[in-house]
């Protein structure tokens, strides 16, 4: 299996964290998601994300508000319901958790 | 120089390119297809969309009013790939973006205009290459048919025109060239089909027998023998009725005059004198409308026409049920105007028909 086989995973699999700390930081819409990941290796597309984005509101993680913009129709606007952000907490706490093992295990003690 | 599609994206309108126009429809059915699963789909949907409205607006600019084919396939190229909702998280996907419209390479041969090598309108091209006979053959056949028939095969040549499509992505040419025609399986395939109307056919048949003497039967009492026919026994037109008749008579051709106009606008730009038909809206169906809206507007003005002849309703009679008809017609438009933004643009647009057909 190559290296990209391997790592695609991986990314995809934190894709839903990454959204999730993004509209915890700011009240966003797509564009604004999609400009913060593409100089990142999580780079991603409108056809990716709208339907992440409606299954994390499915499962009650995020919400929207319409806003107006000054250039063309309203805008959805994110944010993160309760049980979002208690959602974040857990997976930032677990992925210390994560980065701690990493760095632990396969060091010479 | 290209055709141009006005099309309906998410309630904004958008002049596109034919073959960008194709792309765009196939990446949304792909899209759809994907999602079809998903409870959210519509909504998914009408996002992709105002996505797709924003980047077309970002190409356009006041001396820029149309988004050429090439720029809409960089928008579907950034939009990437819909997926549904099994592995609905996935960055950086490398590889194969599925744009066009998901197709069975295997599938059948279909019908379609091929633009390459097109005299007219490619129908003639389409059927050379359906039946795999030279193209001249075919030309020199539909020629000699349009003059056997008088002229009903050059109607039958812009039925097509209009309802087949051209050939224009990978998959709507390999369907056209196809795999090879067989008789055998055309054979098979109609008997097929003849088994199965003959047995529904018997009691359609009787259906039909029954209407037809029913409505002949309420024809003949309603208006019996007199349409277009002088009965010395009645009364002469009064002059109320032959002074109306000219004025009826030019209204009738500008209404037909604009009518043909629509039915051109229609089929180049998918619009209604700049009025927009929805997306996926057929043109065919248009057409349709069209044509009916035509008969219900002339209809009345036919009936003070036929009034001339000694109809037994006739004469001042018939003036009267037109111009109650006419007014009901201005009021229903009025209405419309007042309570659809989409009639009041169509309205609106209306002064802009000379343009539409003379300066594009």
């Amino acid at each position: 299996m190559s290296i990209e086989g391997k790592l695609g995973p991986i990314r995809k699999g934190l894709l839903e964290f990454l959204i999730l700390r993004i509209i915890s930081a700011d009240k966003v819409y797509v564009a604004d998601m999609l400009k913060l990941l593409g100089n990142t290796e999580f780079a991603t597309q409108e056809g990716t994300l709208y339907p992440l984005l409606s299954k994390m509101r499915r499962e009650n993680l995020v919400d929207y508000e319409w806003r107006e913009s000054e250039t063309g129709p309203p805008r959805k606007y994110y944010s993160l319901t309760a049980k979002g952000r208690s959602q974040l907490t857990d997976l930032n706490e677990y992925w210390k958790l994560i980065n701690d093992t990493i760095s632990d295990l396969g060091n010479k003690q | 120089m290209n055709k141009v599609i006005t099309i309906n994206l998410n309630g904004n309108a958008y002049q596109i390119e034919e073959r960008g126009y194709d792309s765009l429809l196939g990446y949304l059915d792909t899209a759809e297809a994907q999602l079809k699963d998903n409870p959210d789909r519509a909504e998914i949907m009408s996002d992709l969309e105002q996505a797709i409205a924003e980047k077309c607006r970002n190409f356009l600019s006041p001396q820029k009013t149309v988004v050429t084919s090439a720029e809409i396939d960089q928008i579907i190229k950034e939009m990437g790939p819909v997926e549904g909702d099994a592995e609905a998280s996935g960055a950086k996907q490398s590889g194969a973006a599925s744009t066009g419209r998901a197709q069975d390479p295997k599938g059948p041969k279909r019908l379609f205009r091929i633009r390459e090598g097109k005299q007219i309108e490619g129908v003639c091209m389409g059927l050379a290459v359906y039946f795999g006979l030279d193209v001249t053959i075919v030309r020199l056949i539909f020629v000699a048919l349009a003059i056997a028939s008088g002229g009903i095969a050059i109607g039958g040549y812009l039925i097509m025109a209009v309802v087949v499509p051209f050939a224009d992505t990978a998959e709507q040419q390999a369907a056209a060239y196809g795999t090879q025609f067989n008789a055998q399986e055309v054979i098979d395939q109609a008997k097929e089909h003849y088994a199965s109307f003959k047995k529904d056919g018997e009691k359609w048949k009787q259906q039909a027998k029954e209407k037809k003497e029913e409505w002949q039967k309420s024809w003949r009492q309603t208006f019996g023998s007199h349409r277009y026919r002088w009965r010395p026994g009645y009364p002469p037109p009064s002059p109320l009725v032959g002074g109306l008749l000219p004025i009826f008579g030019i209204l009738v051709g500008i209404l037909s005059i604009v009518w043909i106009f629509a039915i051109i606008s229609v089929i180049n730009t998918h619009a209604i004198f700049g009025w927009p038909l929805p997306l996926r809206f057929p043109v065919w169906a248009a057409i349709l409308i069209l044509v009916i809206l035509l008969n219900i507007v002339t209809g009345p003005f036919k009936y003070v026409r036929n009034a001339r002849y000694g109809h037994p309703y006739g004469g001042i009679v018939a003036v009267w049920t037109s111009m109650a008809w006419m007014a009901f017609l201005i009021f229903i438009s009025w209405f419309a105007y007042t309570h659809s933004p989409e009639v009041r643009t169509f309205l609106q647009n209306l002064p802009n028909v000379w343009d539409e057909i003379f300066h594009r």
